[in-house]
């Protein structure tokens, strides 16, 4: 028995949101209306819900119970494949079936741009429903220029097409036979310059790309970048590269649980620039003590490994001014080890001499430029001179975070050479480390350097073999860490090993290897392929604990895209790819593990000022383009206590008004003049000069933000130890992490108060024997703020993790159905106890905004949240920021605990919060 | 560590818990930095360990059975929640394969019958293959948040679950606290007990 249902029928077939397509050539008459009657069909199977008679459960008249079950769960499954079926019949269109990680395929009317197994579908589809289709390259020019190129394509196409006639008509004539084709000339590939002491030009690109790649250069991977993410605006490059900013798909939340828990996030971070130092031992000391490098356990028995290239180092760069040391920005730096001596191969035994040696230094490419002046100039003063190279665009890297990631690198990355006499062992301990979920578990600031081959040799990668965790071997290699065996020299500092390298076979040659050998089986290394020399840096978070630390994976330039590729379709073991990420997710990433992340949260940077006036920039675009009504009005903000107005700036983080600096004028509202040539982004790749420009800083007044400083931990834990024998340069600022105590979310630009400490308000001697402390006298003159104003905030950290779960006393009520008597009394006792306030109602926002106690003055204001959100790592508020240091010293004097307390209010709102900050 | 000592901790004369020197004191000055546990699976789906993985022995000589394909491991911290544990070892436990879950309609009737019949044997025997459908891994102070969670799901009659006890070795920096001293950081290997909690249908 069939029975059509009534209530699927919501929508006829009929009901069509474009016209029919028209009645014109021979197919198109055709298969619309075959179409049509094939989909009528489709919908009335659709809509059909099969049941069963009820007679056929019963056996001679007795209810097989069996049976009777089995009629029915046919029927409630025929009723939900129906259901299943009405939908997908009805509305869905293939675009909409596409993944949700190929959704920037789904606008698309471009059947090409489904994935092929749909697109037949699509192709039908649109046909149906009379989509109009355009194939870009066959449109009809709109512009002038698109005109006046297209005509000259055309006229180009019509010379050409005359010329090859005329060739041919000529070759019949003197009976030559046009050779098939041109002969090959053989040639040597050219090994890209790099000078010395000088910037170098980005790689040469192809003619096609290159008007795009004027004034930014572009990753190795941007053409799979810009498909699958945001990236900067083309006019807008970011430090002179064009940077994925943050992928297309929504990813919050999927990067925090892959970057902790589940997965790995990979990014390109070729943009991080490179310089090669080169020299004897002495001088390269001498310039990174000058750089800053002044610990004396990195030039002692502790920094040993470093010094022998077992190691990397991390941390800020600083350069000396007039006016003390002023810091640049981070940088890592890693020696090349030496090749072995014939009477003492291993590290130990070497003797210190006075040897040419090699160093790396990697750095950020908003300071780039400033570490390569400084650098410059330095190893210019050193004698005998030592060198430097820009190996921006010699070497790229990948940087790699999460649980999966030790396993992804080791699933793609296959040493060259077996033999461990070639190369030494670093290749085969890396392998060994399948095991591992997190880069931390590695000895501190471990690196590694070997030979690979290349990835797409193996491709599709393999999912690795875990061992099952019972082995003690890891264990060992962890805390032993013997990579010093058979040390050579890294391959990445040599330029050759470099060069050969990016030769690498063509795609099409390989796929030509793969198609003559079996299916599925790897490609065996002939001399075609080069040995890839890459090197692995395993760094930890800055906080202690159990946060993934991240490996950065150093390569020649041309080689980042065939190891991206292998990575990015890398099947983790549990489950799914790596996962693509953008800058946006690098702050995320950090903010979450409760680091800084350069520049953006480091203000007395030149490059961090840089970057807070773009920022502020943009801020304030963002809130002229808001009408009137919506966005804050900064003037008529009311803070409470009489106080109008917002401190400072809204729109920054308006260091200059906590240093009452004199206010810049508007015309060099940036730094690094925008026009000019000076900041890093509009560096000229053809410089005249040998790179020894002067910043420009020097050259313009400089923005009155360039006096703040910044100093590091080490340098304020210094001074708050022996304030007497150390000083804090003027205008310090120390990056801190803040956690709110209860509740509160901060964003950027929001204002950091100490705990107030102005002179307590005194009361005269009053004529009352005690001031009930609930109730305090209302100040005196508007400005006056509450003398117990700091004893309300201290109040807000009594519930501790004890009391959490309880709830406040109620407040006394009258008991239900007292009488009028029983009410006058309760009510005059609870006055005489002080329950019920006595005198008259403050006015709003007097002492308190909304019970809320009130923000502290301005005399208290110490610093500015630079990132701030809600942190899914500690399930609250978190915000990294920056404070002035003195401040700080001077609040820290309290006591650790309560110095350490302070009230973060946003920009714009009158209500704090109380947050504790942590030097980071 | 040579082949007699491990002869010998497996005669049982020795015990990797207790060793029989005991580290020396931290040096003045420095910190202990615990790094993270290098050979805990944090969530992991062993979809490549196969049964003929060869296991290899601990160093008390326990062999971690295989894992079955579907196996989900949770790695229980001392602040993870009580009932995020429970959840998501029943997320893995409804979503994995259950014995039952393909068969007809009279087999499963059949299958549950048995249960309730009461097979002794299956339910408070050993059982050694250990194909579990959860894993519930702790270490240290969690080891009783993990045994919390398991006797909830114990309650659950469908549920076998299983305890079995390792030791995990752990790795400890030692470094000095001050930049300017000149010591080489240490390193050192501590032995931390675990647990490890099966928990598959019945």
């Amino acid at each position: 028995m069939d029975r059509s249902s009534k209530n699927s029928g919501g929508k006829l077939p009929e009901v069509r949101k474009r016209k029919d397509a028209p009645a014109g050539t021979n197919s198109q008459q055709t298969r619309p209306n075959n179409s049509r009657a094939n989909k009528r069909v489709k919908f009335q199977d659709a809509r059909n819900i099969r049941s069963q008679p009820p007679d056929a459960a019963l056996d001679d008249g007795r209810l097989d119970l069996e049976k009777f079950l089995k009629a029915r769960e046919y029927e409630i499954k025929a009723l939900e494949s129906s259901m299943q079926k009405c939908k997908e019949v009805n509305a869905t269109r293939v675009f909409q079936q596409v993944p949700r990680a190929m959704r920037r395929r789904t606008a698309s009317h471009n059947v090409k741009r489904v994935p092929k197994r749909l697109r037949g579908r699509a192709r039908r589809e649109m046909i149906e429903d009379n989509t109009p289709t355009v194939e870009s390259r066959r449109r009809r020019p709109r512009t002038t220029r698109a005109r006046i190129r297209a005509e000259t394509a055309k006229r180009l196409g019509m010379l050409a097409a005359k010329q090859r006639r005329k060739r041919t008509e000529k070759a019949a004539v003197e009976g030559k036979e046009v050779a098939a084709t041109p002969e090959v000339i053989q040639s040597r590939a050219p090994r890209p310059k790099i000078r010395r002491n000088v910037l170098n030009d980005p790689p040469k690109t192809t003619s096609k790309f290159r008007k795009r790649q004027v004034n930014k250069t572009w990753l190795p991977t941007h053409l799979w970048h810009s498909k699958r993410a945001r990236m900067t605006e083309p006019g807008k490059p970011l430090w002179r590269f064009a940077i994925p900013l943050t992928p297309t798909e929504k990813c919050y939340r999927p990067t925090h649980r892959a970057s902790g828990q589940k997965g790995a996030v990979v990014w390109d971070t070729s943009y991080m620039s490179t310089i090669g130092l080169y020299g004897l031992t002495e001088g390269a000391k001498r310039v990174l003590r000058a750089l800053g490098l002044t610990q004396e356990a990195l030039w002692g028995a502790r920094g040993q490994k470093w010094r022998a290239g077992l190691r990397k180092w991390s941390g800020f760069l600083s350069k000396r001014r007039k006016d003390g040391r002023r810091n640049i920005g981070p940088a890592t730096i890693v020696w090349n080890p030496e090749a072995p001596t014939d009477e003492g191969e291993s590290v130990e035994s070497t003797p210190p001499t006075n040897s040419q040696k090699q160093l790396l230094i990697r750095t950020h490419p908003a300071c780039f430029l400033e570490v390569f002046n400084e650098l410059l100039k330095l190893a210019r003063m050193q004698s005998p001179q030592m060198h430097i190279e820009d190996l921006r665009f010699e070497i790229g890297s990948i940087e790699i975070v999460g649980p999966g990631s030790t396993e992804a690198l080791i699933g793609i990355l296959k040493p060259y050479y077996d033999n461990v006499e070639v190369e030494g062992c670093q290749g085969r301990i890396f392998e060994s480390l399948a095991e591992v979920t997190n880069p931390s578990s590695l000895p501190k600031d471990a690196a590694l350097a070997f030979s690979i081959r290349d990835p797409r040799l193996s491709y599709p990668p393999k999912r690795v073999a875990i061992p099952s965790g019972m082995d003690q071997s890891l264990v060992e290699t962890l805390t032993n860490w013997p990579i010093e065996q058979h040390l050579q020299p890294y391959g990445l500092y040599d330029r050759n090993a470099r060069h050969k390298a990016s030769q690498l076979p063509s795609q099409k040659s390989i796929n030509r290897r793969k198609g003559s050998s079996l299916p599925g089986k790897e490609l065996c290394v002939t001399s075609a392929d080069p040995p890839i020399p890459i090197m692995l840096l395993a760094s930890r978070p800055e906080m202690t604990g159990q946060a993934q630390g991240v490996w950065t994976l150093l390569a020649p330039w041309k080689c980042i895209l065939p190891i991206w590729y292998s990575l990015m379709h890398y099947p983790l073991s549990t489950g799914g790819n790596p996962r693509l990420g953008g800058l946006d997710e690098q702050r995320q990433v950090a903010f979450e593990q409760g680091s800084p992340w350069f520049p953006g949260d480091f203000p007395g940077t030149d490059a961090g000022v840089d970057w807070e006036l773009r920022s502020r920039e943009k801020r304030r675009s963002a809130w002229d383009r808001r009408p009137k009504g919506k966005r804050v009005e900064w003037k008529s903000l009311e803070l409470g206590g009489g106080r109008k107005g917002e401190v400072g700036d809204g729109l920054a983080c308006d260091f200059e008004y906590l240093f009452r600096l004199p206010k810049g004028a508007e015309s060099n509202a940036r730094v690094m003049g925008s026009s000019a040539g000076d900041d890093p982004d509009s560096m000229e790749l053809d410089h005249p000069e040998e790179g020894d420009r002067v910043l420009s800083s020097k050259a313009h007044p400089p923005h009155p933000f360039a006096m703040i400083a910044h100093i590091t931990k080490s340098v304020f834990n210094e001074f708050t130890s022996a304030p007497d024998a150390t000083t804090l340069p003027q205008h310090s600022i120390v990056t801190v992490g803040l956690g709110f105590v209860s509740r509160g979310v901060a964003n950027t630009c929001a204002r950091i108060y100490r705990l107030p400490t102005r002179a307590q308000f005194v009361s005269e001697p009053s004529t009352q024997a005690e001031v009930p402390a609930t109730d305090p006298p209302p100040p005196t003159s508007p400005e006056a703020l509450p003398y117990d104003l700091k004893e309300q905030w201290l109040l807000k950290l009594q519930p501790t993790s004890q009391q959490r779960g309880r709830h406040p006393p109620a407040p006394p009520r009258m008991p239900p159905g007292a009488d009028i008597q029983t009410r006058k009394r309760l009510q005059a006792r609870s006055i005489s106890a002080g329950e019920f306030p006595t005198g008259p109602k403050a006015k709003a926002n007097q002492t308190d905004i909304g019970t809320h106690p009130l923000c502290p003055g301005e005399e208290d204001l110490i610093g500015f949240v630079t990132t701030g959100s809600f942190c899914l790592s500690e399930g609250k508020g978190m915000a990294i920021g920056s404070i002035s240091a003195e401040k700080a010293a001077e609040s820290l004097k309290m006591g650790a605990e309560e110095g350490k307390l302070c009230i973060v209010r946003n920009a714009g709102e009158n209500v704090g919060w109380l947050a504790r900050w942590e030097l980071v | 560590m040579s082949s007699a000592q491990i002869s010998q901790r497996q005669q049982g004369r020795l015990l990797v818990n207790k060793p029989e020197s005991k580290h020396l004191p931290i040096p003045q000055g420095a910190k202990l930095n615990k790094r993270p546990l290098p050979n805990l699976p944090i969530v992991r789906q062993s979809r490549n360990a196969t049964a003929s993985d060869a296991p290899t022995a601990d160093l008390d000589g326990y062999q971690m059975p295989p894992r079955a394909a579907h196996t989900t491991v949770i790695k229980v911290t001392a602040k993870t929640p009580f009932m995020a544990i429970i959840k998501r070892a029943q997320k893995a436990l409804d979503n994995g394969p259950q014995k039952t879950k393909g068969l007809p309609l009279t087999s499963r009737i059949a299958a549950l019958g048995v249960n309730s019949g009461g097979s002794k044997d299956q339910s408070q025997g050993v059982t050694t293959d250990a194909l579990d459908d959860v894993v519930l891994i702790a270490t240290g102070k969690a080891i009783q948040r993990a045994f919390e969670a398991a006797f909830f799901l114990r309650r659950n009659k469908e549920l076998l679950v299983t305890f079995r006890t390792r030791t995990v070795s752990a790795i400890d920096d030692i470094m000095m606290d001050d930049d300017e001293a000149d010591v080489e950081d240490q390193v050192r290997v501590r032995q931390i007990s675990c647990v490890e909690i099966g928990v598959r249908w019945k």
